[in-house]
Protein backbone atom coordinates (compact mmCIF):
# COMPACT_ATOMS: atom_id res chain seq x y z
CA UNK A 1 0.00 0.00 0.00
CA UNK A 2 2.73 2.39 1.03
CA UNK A 3 4.76 1.38 -2.00
CA UNK A 4 1.80 2.11 -4.28
CA UNK A 5 1.36 5.52 -2.73
CA UNK A 6 5.05 6.37 -3.20
CA UNK A 7 4.92 5.16 -6.78
CA UNK A 8 1.76 7.12 -7.54
CA UNK A 9 3.17 10.34 -6.11
CA UNK A 10 6.39 9.78 -8.04
CA UNK A 11 4.50 9.35 -11.31
CA UNK A 12 2.35 12.38 -10.59
CA UNK A 13 5.42 14.51 -9.86
CA UNK A 14 7.08 13.25 -13.03
CA UNK A 15 4.08 14.12 -15.18
CA UNK A 16 3.57 17.50 -13.53
CA UNK A 17 7.29 18.21 -13.77
CA UNK A 18 7.32 17.34 -17.44
CA UNK A 19 4.19 19.30 -18.38
CA UNK A 20 4.97 22.44 -16.39
CA UNK A 21 8.68 22.21 -17.11
CA UNK A 22 8.30 22.09 -20.87
CA UNK A 23 5.56 24.74 -20.79
CA UNK A 24 7.76 27.08 -18.74
CA UNK A 25 10.72 26.43 -21.00
CA UNK A 26 8.78 27.20 -24.18
CA UNK A 27 7.36 30.36 -22.68
CA UNK A 28 10.76 31.48 -21.40
CA UNK A 29 12.38 31.01 -24.79
CA UNK A 30 9.58 33.03 -26.43
CA UNK A 31 10.22 35.87 -24.00
CA UNK A 32 13.99 35.61 -24.48
CA UNK A 33 13.65 35.90 -28.25
CA UNK A 34 11.43 38.99 -28.09
CA UNK A 35 13.62 40.77 -25.56
CA UNK A 36 16.84 39.85 -27.35
CA UNK A 37 15.44 41.50 -30.48
CA UNK A 38 14.41 44.52 -28.42
CA UNK A 39 17.86 44.96 -26.82
CA UNK A 40 19.90 44.02 -29.87
CA UNK A 41 21.28 47.58 -30.11
CA UNK A 42 22.82 47.35 -26.63
CA UNK A 43 26.10 45.72 -27.52
CA UNK A 44 27.65 43.36 -24.96
CA UNK A 45 31.21 42.10 -25.36
CA UNK A 46 33.86 40.82 -23.01
CA UNK A 47 36.68 42.94 -24.39
CA UNK A 48 38.36 45.13 -21.84
CA UNK A 49 39.50 48.16 -23.80
CA UNK A 50 36.77 50.33 -25.23
CA UNK A 51 37.73 52.45 -28.21
CA UNK A 52 34.79 54.81 -28.04
CA UNK A 53 35.96 58.41 -27.83
CA UNK A 54 33.04 60.38 -26.51
CA UNK A 55 32.62 58.63 -23.14
CA UNK A 56 31.10 60.73 -20.38
CA UNK A 57 31.20 58.08 -17.68
CA UNK A 58 31.03 54.41 -16.83
CA UNK A 59 28.90 52.33 -14.56
CA UNK A 60 28.84 48.71 -13.45
CA UNK A 61 25.74 46.88 -14.61
CA UNK A 62 24.56 43.47 -13.49
CA UNK A 63 21.95 40.91 -14.26
CA UNK A 64 21.35 37.81 -12.24
CA UNK A 65 18.92 34.94 -12.28
CA UNK A 66 18.30 31.91 -10.08
CA UNK A 67 16.83 29.04 -11.97
CA UNK A 68 15.61 25.66 -10.78
CA UNK A 69 15.24 22.40 -12.61
CA UNK A 70 11.93 20.53 -12.68
CA UNK A 71 11.32 17.12 -11.12
CA UNK A 72 11.35 15.30 -14.44
CA UNK A 73 14.71 16.68 -15.51
CA UNK A 74 16.17 16.15 -12.06
CA UNK A 75 15.19 12.48 -12.17
CA UNK A 76 16.59 12.21 -15.68
CA UNK A 77 19.85 13.72 -14.43
CA UNK A 78 19.99 11.23 -11.55
CA UNK A 79 19.67 8.37 -14.03
CA UNK A 80 22.19 9.98 -16.35
CA UNK A 81 24.83 10.30 -13.64
CA UNK A 82 24.63 6.52 -13.16
CA UNK A 83 25.42 5.91 -16.81
CA UNK A 84 27.54 8.96 -17.61
CA UNK A 85 27.43 11.21 -20.64
CA UNK A 86 25.96 14.57 -21.57
CA UNK A 87 23.10 15.98 -19.53
CA UNK A 88 21.21 17.58 -22.38
CA UNK A 89 18.29 18.47 -20.15
CA UNK A 90 20.48 20.77 -18.04
CA UNK A 91 22.11 22.43 -21.03
CA UNK A 92 18.96 24.21 -22.14
CA UNK A 93 18.39 25.28 -18.55
CA UNK A 94 21.80 26.94 -18.33
CA UNK A 95 21.43 28.43 -21.79
CA UNK A 96 18.21 30.08 -20.69
CA UNK A 97 19.72 31.26 -17.40
CA UNK A 98 22.70 32.86 -19.10
CA UNK A 99 20.67 34.61 -21.75
CA UNK A 100 18.23 35.85 -19.12
CA UNK A 101 21.11 37.25 -17.04
CA UNK A 102 22.45 39.14 -20.08
CA UNK A 103 18.97 40.49 -20.81
CA UNK A 104 18.66 41.86 -17.28
CA UNK A 105 22.11 43.41 -17.58
CA UNK A 106 21.01 45.00 -20.86
CA UNK A 107 17.87 46.32 -19.19
CA UNK A 108 20.02 48.01 -16.58
CA UNK A 109 22.23 49.46 -19.30
CA UNK A 110 19.20 50.81 -21.11
CA UNK A 111 18.15 52.72 -17.99
CA UNK A 112 21.51 54.49 -18.19
CA UNK A 113 20.96 55.18 -21.91
CA UNK A 114 24.05 53.16 -22.63
CA UNK A 115 24.47 51.09 -25.77
CA UNK A 116 27.86 49.60 -24.92
CA UNK A 117 28.75 47.12 -22.20
CA UNK A 118 32.40 46.07 -21.94
CA UNK A 119 34.29 43.44 -20.00
CA UNK A 120 31.34 41.15 -19.46
CA UNK A 121 31.97 38.40 -16.89
CA UNK A 122 29.84 35.45 -15.87
CA UNK A 123 29.60 33.79 -12.50
CA UNK A 124 27.74 30.49 -12.10
CA UNK A 125 27.05 28.95 -8.73
CA UNK A 126 24.75 26.37 -7.25
CA UNK A 127 23.06 28.18 -4.42
CA UNK A 128 20.77 25.76 -2.66
CA UNK A 129 21.40 22.22 -1.66
CA UNK A 130 18.21 20.25 -1.94
CA UNK A 131 17.35 17.01 -0.26
CA UNK A 132 20.07 14.36 -0.28
CA UNK A 133 22.67 16.97 -1.26
CA UNK A 134 21.18 17.21 -4.69
CA UNK A 135 21.78 20.61 -6.11
CA UNK A 136 18.48 22.26 -6.81
CA UNK A 137 19.01 25.78 -8.07
CA UNK A 138 21.66 27.53 -10.07
CA UNK A 139 22.47 31.20 -10.01
CA UNK A 140 23.95 32.92 -13.02
CA UNK A 141 25.32 36.41 -12.64
CA UNK A 142 26.42 38.54 -15.56
CA UNK A 143 28.23 41.81 -14.93
CA UNK A 144 30.07 44.34 -17.01
CA UNK A 145 30.79 48.02 -17.41
CA UNK A 146 28.37 50.19 -19.32
CA UNK A 147 29.78 53.19 -21.18
CA UNK A 148 27.73 56.33 -20.94
CA UNK A 149 28.29 58.31 -24.09
CA UNK A 150 27.50 61.91 -24.90
CA UNK B 1 47.82 49.60 -23.18
CA UNK B 2 46.33 50.72 -26.44
CA UNK B 3 45.49 48.72 -29.45
CA UNK B 4 46.95 49.62 -32.81
CA UNK B 5 43.89 48.19 -34.48
CA UNK B 6 41.16 50.47 -35.53
CA UNK B 7 38.40 48.07 -36.27
CA UNK B 8 34.80 48.54 -37.13
CA UNK B 9 32.74 48.61 -33.90
CA UNK B 10 29.80 46.36 -33.42
CA UNK B 11 26.44 47.97 -34.10
CA UNK B 12 24.20 45.27 -32.69
CA UNK B 13 24.52 41.92 -30.99
CA UNK B 14 24.67 38.97 -33.37
CA UNK B 15 21.77 36.59 -33.84
CA UNK B 16 23.20 33.24 -32.85
CA UNK B 17 21.89 29.82 -33.89
CA UNK B 18 19.65 28.29 -31.21
CA UNK B 19 20.63 24.65 -31.16
CA UNK B 20 24.36 24.86 -30.47
CA UNK B 21 24.34 25.21 -26.70
CA UNK B 22 20.94 23.64 -26.14
CA UNK B 23 20.60 20.78 -28.61
CA UNK B 24 17.01 19.75 -29.28
CA UNK B 25 16.56 16.30 -27.77
CA UNK B 26 13.48 14.37 -26.73
CA UNK B 27 13.77 14.06 -22.98
CA UNK B 28 10.96 11.50 -22.82
CA UNK B 29 12.84 9.26 -25.24
CA UNK B 30 15.98 9.72 -23.17
CA UNK B 31 14.07 8.78 -20.02
CA UNK B 32 12.83 5.50 -21.55
CA UNK B 33 16.27 4.54 -22.77
CA UNK B 34 17.98 5.38 -19.50
CA UNK B 35 15.46 3.75 -17.21
CA UNK B 36 15.39 0.56 -19.28
CA UNK B 37 19.17 0.36 -19.19
CA UNK B 38 19.46 1.11 -15.50
CA UNK B 39 16.68 -1.31 -14.59
CA UNK B 40 18.23 -4.13 -16.62
CA UNK B 41 21.60 -3.55 -14.97
CA UNK B 42 20.02 -3.52 -11.54
CA UNK B 43 18.15 -6.77 -12.16
CA UNK B 44 21.33 -8.43 -13.40
CA UNK B 45 23.19 -7.26 -10.30
CA UNK B 46 20.36 -8.44 -8.04
CA UNK B 47 20.40 -11.91 -9.58
CA UNK B 48 24.17 -12.08 -9.17
CA UNK B 49 23.98 -10.99 -5.53
CA UNK B 50 21.13 -13.42 -4.86
CA UNK B 51 22.99 -16.39 -6.30
CA UNK B 52 26.43 -15.63 -4.89
CA UNK B 53 25.23 -14.86 -1.36
CA UNK B 54 22.99 -17.93 -1.40
CA UNK B 55 26.00 -20.02 -2.32
CA UNK B 56 28.33 -18.37 0.22
CA UNK B 57 25.83 -18.71 3.06
CA UNK B 58 26.27 -22.49 3.22
CA UNK B 59 29.71 -21.88 4.74
CA UNK B 60 28.29 -19.96 7.71
CA UNK B 61 28.86 -22.09 10.84
CA UNK B 62 25.72 -23.62 12.33
CA UNK B 63 26.52 -22.06 15.70
CA UNK B 64 26.17 -18.54 14.24
CA UNK B 65 22.79 -19.44 12.89
CA UNK B 66 21.77 -20.71 16.33
CA UNK B 67 22.90 -17.53 18.00
CA UNK B 68 20.86 -15.50 15.52
CA UNK B 69 17.64 -17.37 16.21
CA UNK B 70 18.00 -18.06 19.97
CA UNK B 71 16.46 -14.80 21.27
CA UNK B 72 13.38 -15.38 19.14
CA UNK B 73 13.24 -19.14 19.64
CA UNK B 74 12.95 -18.70 23.46
CA UNK B 75 9.38 -17.54 23.09
CA UNK B 76 8.35 -20.65 21.19
CA UNK B 77 9.20 -23.12 23.93
CA UNK B 78 6.16 -25.09 25.03
CA UNK B 79 6.19 -28.49 26.65
CA UNK B 80 3.02 -30.08 25.45
CA UNK B 81 3.13 -33.85 25.26
CA UNK B 82 2.26 -33.77 21.60
CA UNK B 83 5.28 -31.66 20.92
CA UNK B 84 7.53 -33.93 22.98
CA UNK B 85 6.33 -36.89 20.96
CA UNK B 86 6.99 -35.13 17.70
CA UNK B 87 10.45 -34.10 18.91
CA UNK B 88 11.22 -37.69 19.79
CA UNK B 89 10.07 -38.78 16.37
CA UNK B 90 12.38 -36.31 14.67
CA UNK B 91 15.32 -37.32 16.83
CA UNK B 92 14.72 -40.93 15.85
CA UNK B 93 14.55 -39.98 12.18
CA UNK B 94 17.83 -38.12 12.56
CA UNK B 95 19.53 -41.14 14.08
CA UNK B 96 18.16 -43.53 11.50
CA UNK B 97 18.99 -41.28 8.58
CA UNK B 98 22.57 -40.79 9.82
CA UNK B 99 22.22 -37.06 10.53
CA UNK B 100 22.27 -37.38 14.31
CA UNK B 101 24.76 -34.52 14.73
CA UNK B 102 22.13 -32.06 13.48
CA UNK B 103 20.27 -30.34 16.31
CA UNK B 104 16.62 -29.80 15.46
CA UNK B 105 13.77 -28.32 17.47
CA UNK B 106 10.18 -28.85 16.49
CA UNK B 107 7.24 -26.54 17.25
CA UNK B 108 3.53 -27.00 16.74
CA UNK B 109 1.55 -24.09 15.38
CA UNK B 110 -2.13 -23.86 16.24
CA UNK B 111 -3.45 -23.46 12.74
CA UNK B 112 -5.87 -25.50 10.68
CA UNK B 113 -3.78 -24.99 7.55
CA UNK B 114 -1.84 -27.90 6.12
CA UNK B 115 1.66 -26.62 6.45
CA UNK B 116 5.14 -27.34 7.70
CA UNK B 117 8.31 -25.32 7.29
CA UNK B 118 11.91 -25.22 8.39
CA UNK B 119 13.70 -22.04 9.37
CA UNK B 120 16.99 -20.77 10.77
CA UNK B 121 18.78 -22.47 13.63
CA UNK B 122 17.29 -25.92 13.01
CA UNK B 123 13.71 -24.92 13.85
CA UNK B 124 10.88 -26.87 12.27
CA UNK B 125 7.24 -25.77 12.46
CA UNK B 126 4.31 -28.10 11.91
CA UNK B 127 0.66 -27.03 12.02
CA UNK B 128 -1.98 -28.83 14.04
CA UNK B 129 -4.01 -29.10 10.86
CA UNK B 130 -1.29 -31.11 9.21
CA UNK B 131 -0.83 -33.42 12.20
CA UNK B 132 -4.50 -34.31 12.31
CA UNK B 133 -4.79 -34.69 8.54
CA UNK B 134 -1.94 -37.14 8.15
CA UNK B 135 -2.95 -40.59 9.38
CA UNK B 136 0.05 -42.76 8.52
CA UNK B 137 3.46 -42.53 10.13
CA UNK B 138 5.17 -42.74 6.76
CA UNK B 139 3.16 -39.78 5.50
CA UNK B 140 4.22 -37.63 8.44
CA UNK B 141 7.81 -38.83 8.24
CA UNK B 142 8.01 -37.81 4.60
CA UNK B 143 6.97 -34.26 5.53
CA UNK B 144 9.41 -34.14 8.45
CA UNK B 145 12.24 -35.49 6.30
CA UNK B 146 11.45 -32.88 3.66
CA UNK B 147 11.87 -30.16 6.28
CA UNK B 148 15.02 -31.82 7.63
CA UNK B 149 16.37 -31.76 4.08
CA UNK B 150 16.05 -27.96 4.03
CA UNK B 151 18.11 -27.85 7.23
CA UNK B 152 20.71 -30.27 5.87
CA UNK B 153 21.03 -28.22 2.68
CA UNK B 154 21.24 -24.98 4.73
CA UNK B 155 18.31 -23.55 2.77
CA UNK B 156 17.05 -21.18 5.52
CA UNK B 157 20.35 -19.32 5.94
CA UNK B 158 20.89 -19.26 2.18
CA UNK B 159 17.47 -17.75 1.56
CA UNK B 160 18.02 -15.23 4.35
CA UNK B 161 21.44 -14.20 3.00
CA UNK B 162 20.11 -13.81 -0.55
CA UNK B 163 17.18 -11.71 0.61
CA UNK B 164 19.37 -9.53 2.79
CA UNK B 165 21.79 -8.96 -0.09
CA UNK B 166 19.07 -7.91 -2.50
CA UNK B 167 17.54 -5.60 0.10
CA UNK B 168 20.88 -3.92 0.76
CA UNK B 169 21.40 -3.54 -2.98
CA UNK B 170 17.97 -1.99 -3.39
CA UNK B 171 18.62 0.42 -0.53
CA UNK B 172 21.92 1.43 -2.12
CA UNK B 173 20.31 1.86 -5.53
CA UNK B 174 17.49 4.02 -4.22
CA UNK B 175 20.20 6.13 -2.68
CA UNK B 176 19.45 5.75 0.98
CA UNK B 177 22.63 6.95 2.57
CA UNK B 178 21.66 5.39 5.89
CA UNK B 179 21.19 1.65 5.78
CA UNK B 180 18.76 1.75 8.68
CA UNK B 181 15.88 -0.05 7.02
CA UNK B 182 17.77 -3.15 5.85
CA UNK B 183 19.65 -3.35 9.14
CA UNK B 184 16.39 -3.22 11.07
CA UNK B 185 15.09 -5.93 8.79
CA UNK B 186 18.17 -8.01 9.59
CA UNK B 187 17.06 -8.05 13.23
CA UNK B 188 13.40 -8.58 12.50
CA UNK B 189 11.61 -11.88 12.86
CA UNK B 190 10.62 -11.61 9.23
CA UNK B 191 14.17 -12.51 8.25
CA UNK B 192 14.47 -15.21 10.90
CA UNK B 193 11.30 -16.83 9.66
CA UNK B 194 12.08 -16.39 5.98
CA UNK B 195 11.03 -19.62 4.36
CA UNK B 196 10.77 -18.79 0.71
CA UNK B 197 12.88 -21.36 -0.97
CA UNK B 198 13.41 -21.71 -4.66
CA UNK B 199 11.73 -24.41 -6.74
CA UNK B 200 15.06 -26.16 -7.08
CA UNK B 201 15.47 -26.21 -3.31
CA UNK B 202 11.98 -27.72 -2.85
CA UNK B 203 12.60 -30.40 -5.46
CA UNK B 204 15.95 -31.21 -3.89
CA UNK B 205 14.29 -31.54 -0.48
CA UNK B 206 11.66 -33.87 -1.96
CA UNK B 207 14.37 -36.08 -3.41
CA UNK B 208 16.24 -36.10 -0.13
CA UNK B 209 13.11 -37.05 1.82
CA UNK B 210 12.34 -39.83 -0.64
CA UNK B 211 15.83 -41.29 -0.42
CA UNK B 212 15.88 -41.08 3.38
CA UNK B 213 12.46 -42.68 3.60
CA UNK B 214 13.80 -45.59 1.58
CA UNK B 215 16.78 -45.82 3.88
CA UNK B 216 14.69 -45.70 7.07
CA UNK B 217 11.78 -47.92 6.06
CA UNK B 218 13.22 -49.83 3.16
CA UNK B 219 9.90 -49.26 1.47
CA UNK B 220 8.26 -45.93 0.62
CA UNK B 221 4.63 -47.05 0.52
CA UNK B 222 2.36 -44.19 1.63
CA UNK B 223 4.95 -41.41 1.27
CA UNK B 224 2.53 -39.37 -0.88
CA UNK B 225 -0.13 -38.90 1.78
CA UNK B 226 0.69 -35.22 2.23
CA UNK B 227 0.43 -34.43 -1.48
CA UNK B 228 -2.72 -36.48 -1.93
CA UNK B 229 -4.40 -34.83 1.08
CA UNK B 230 -3.36 -31.42 -0.18
CA UNK B 231 -4.81 -32.13 -3.62
CA UNK B 232 -8.02 -33.54 -2.12
CA UNK B 233 -8.45 -30.37 -0.11
CA UNK B 234 -8.53 -28.49 -3.38
CA UNK B 235 -5.09 -26.96 -3.22
CA UNK B 236 -5.42 -24.78 -6.27
CA UNK B 237 -2.26 -23.01 -7.16
CA UNK B 238 -2.97 -19.36 -7.48
CA UNK B 239 -0.09 -18.50 -9.74
CA UNK B 240 1.34 -20.17 -12.82
CA UNK B 241 4.30 -22.37 -11.91
CA UNK B 242 7.00 -20.06 -13.20
CA UNK B 243 5.80 -17.26 -10.91
CA UNK B 244 5.47 -19.36 -7.82
CA UNK B 245 8.45 -20.18 -5.61
CA UNK B 246 6.85 -23.46 -4.61
CA UNK B 247 6.44 -25.95 -7.45
CA UNK B 248 2.91 -27.16 -8.00
CA UNK B 249 1.80 -30.00 -5.79
CA UNK B 250 0.72 -32.14 -8.74
CA UNK B 251 4.09 -31.66 -10.39
CA UNK B 252 5.97 -32.70 -7.25
CA UNK B 253 3.79 -35.77 -6.85
CA UNK B 254 4.20 -36.78 -10.50
CA UNK B 255 7.98 -36.45 -10.24
CA UNK B 256 8.20 -38.72 -7.21
CA UNK B 257 5.82 -41.28 -8.75
CA UNK B 258 7.98 -41.38 -11.84
CA UNK B 259 10.98 -41.95 -9.63
CA UNK B 260 9.26 -44.87 -7.96
CA UNK B 261 8.68 -46.50 -11.34
CA UNK C 1 38.76 26.88 -41.69
CA UNK C 2 39.05 26.66 -37.96
CA UNK C 3 38.39 29.54 -35.65
CA UNK C 4 41.39 31.02 -33.88
CA UNK C 5 41.03 31.08 -30.12
CA UNK C 6 43.00 33.28 -27.79
CA UNK C 7 42.64 34.68 -24.34
CA UNK C 8 44.57 37.78 -25.27
CA UNK C 9 42.79 41.06 -25.61
CA UNK C 10 44.17 41.43 -29.11
CA UNK C 11 46.23 39.37 -31.47
CA UNK C 12 49.73 40.87 -31.86
CA UNK C 13 50.32 39.29 -35.27
CA UNK C 14 46.91 39.94 -36.74
CA UNK C 15 44.84 43.00 -37.40
CA UNK C 16 41.27 42.95 -36.19
CA UNK C 17 38.92 44.13 -38.92
CA UNK C 18 35.57 43.80 -37.29
CA UNK C 19 34.04 43.15 -33.88
CA UNK C 20 31.26 40.58 -34.15
CA UNK C 21 29.94 40.07 -30.65
CA UNK C 22 29.81 37.72 -27.70
CA UNK C 23 29.89 33.97 -28.33
CA UNK C 24 29.48 31.18 -25.78
CA UNK C 25 29.86 27.45 -25.54
CA UNK C 26 28.63 25.30 -22.74
CA UNK C 27 28.21 21.63 -21.94
CA UNK C 28 27.04 19.62 -18.96
CA UNK C 29 28.44 16.13 -18.48
CA UNK C 30 28.66 13.37 -15.96
CA UNK C 31 30.79 10.29 -15.49
CA UNK C 32 29.15 6.95 -14.79
CA UNK C 33 28.73 5.80 -11.24
CA UNK C 34 31.60 3.30 -11.34
CA UNK C 35 34.02 6.14 -11.93
CA UNK C 36 32.39 8.08 -9.10
CA UNK C 37 33.01 5.19 -6.73
CA UNK C 38 36.64 4.90 -7.83
CA UNK C 39 37.00 8.63 -7.31
CA UNK C 40 35.54 8.22 -3.82
CA UNK C 41 38.25 5.67 -3.04
CA UNK C 42 40.90 7.92 -4.49
CA UNK C 43 39.75 10.66 -2.16
CA UNK C 44 41.07 8.58 0.73
CA UNK C 45 44.57 8.23 -0.65
CA UNK C 46 44.82 11.43 -2.65
CA UNK C 47 46.28 11.72 -6.11
CA UNK C 48 44.92 12.53 -9.50
CA UNK C 49 41.38 11.55 -10.35
CA UNK C 50 42.09 10.44 -13.91
CA UNK C 51 38.44 9.82 -14.66
CA UNK C 52 37.45 13.32 -13.71
CA UNK C 53 40.40 14.89 -15.50
CA UNK C 54 39.30 13.13 -18.67
CA UNK C 55 35.69 14.13 -18.14
CA UNK C 56 36.57 17.79 -17.77
CA UNK C 57 38.99 17.69 -20.72
CA UNK C 58 36.29 16.20 -22.94
CA UNK C 59 33.74 18.73 -21.75
CA UNK C 60 36.12 21.60 -22.34
CA UNK C 61 36.81 20.42 -25.87
CA UNK C 62 33.07 20.15 -26.52
CA UNK C 63 32.39 23.61 -25.06
CA UNK C 64 35.13 25.09 -27.25
CA UNK C 65 33.66 23.34 -30.29
CA UNK C 66 30.29 24.88 -29.54
CA UNK C 67 31.75 28.35 -29.10
CA UNK C 68 33.61 27.96 -32.39
CA UNK C 69 30.40 26.86 -34.08
CA UNK C 70 28.68 30.02 -32.85
CA UNK C 71 31.58 32.15 -34.05
CA UNK C 72 31.54 30.52 -37.47
CA UNK C 73 27.80 31.04 -37.72
CA UNK C 74 28.24 34.80 -37.44
CA UNK C 75 31.15 34.91 -39.85
CA UNK C 76 34.03 35.25 -37.40
CA UNK C 77 37.45 33.67 -37.79
CA UNK C 78 38.77 34.34 -34.31
CA UNK C 79 37.55 34.52 -30.72
CA UNK C 80 39.56 36.70 -28.39
CA UNK C 81 39.59 37.27 -24.65
CA UNK C 82 38.33 33.75 -24.01
CA UNK C 83 37.38 32.80 -20.44
CA UNK C 84 36.57 29.40 -18.99
CA UNK C 85 34.41 28.64 -16.02
CA UNK C 86 33.50 25.35 -14.35
CA UNK C 87 30.61 24.81 -12.01
CA UNK C 88 28.80 21.82 -10.58
CA UNK C 89 25.16 21.92 -11.52
CA UNK C 90 24.05 18.55 -10.19
CA UNK C 91 25.59 15.83 -8.09
CA UNK C 92 28.24 14.10 -10.16
CA UNK C 93 27.81 16.47 -13.10
CA UNK C 94 29.63 19.63 -13.99
CA UNK C 95 29.19 22.37 -16.49
CA UNK C 96 32.01 23.79 -18.53
CA UNK C 97 31.30 27.21 -19.89
CA UNK C 98 33.50 29.21 -22.23
CA UNK C 99 32.91 32.63 -23.69
CA UNK C 100 34.72 35.28 -25.65
CA UNK C 101 34.36 38.00 -28.23
CA UNK C 102 34.13 36.91 -31.84
CA UNK C 103 36.07 39.04 -34.30
CA UNK C 104 37.09 39.01 -37.91
CA UNK C 105 40.87 39.19 -38.37
CA UNK C 106 43.03 39.58 -41.42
Amino acid sequence: MEVLFTLASFLLLMILGYLFGSFAERRHYQSIWTREAQYRHIVVVNQRFPREKNVRGTQLVMGSVVISVDYFKRFLATLRTLVGGPLNSYESLLDRARREAILRLQAEAEQLHSTRVYNLRFETSSISLGQNDRIGSIEVLAYGTALIQE
Amino acid sequence: MTSPDDYEPLQENPQLPETINAPKVSIVHELWLLSAGVLATFLLLAVMVWLSLGWLAQFIPLSWEDRLIQPVAQSWQTDATEQAQLQQRIDQLLVRSEYSDLSVQVHILSSSELNAFATLGGQIFVTEGLLSALESEVGLDFVLLHELAHLVHRDPIRAAASQLGVRLLTALAIGQSDLGAPTAWLQSTELLLSRHYSREQEIRADDFAFTMLQRVYGDVEGYDEFFVTLLEQGDTDRFPAFLSTHPHTQYRLDRLRQRLD
Amino acid sequence: MSVLISNLELLPDRKIIKQLGLVQGSTVRSKHVGRDIMAGLKNVFGGELKGYTELLEDSRAEALRRMQAQAEAIGANAVINVRFSTSSVAQGASEIFVYGTAVLVE
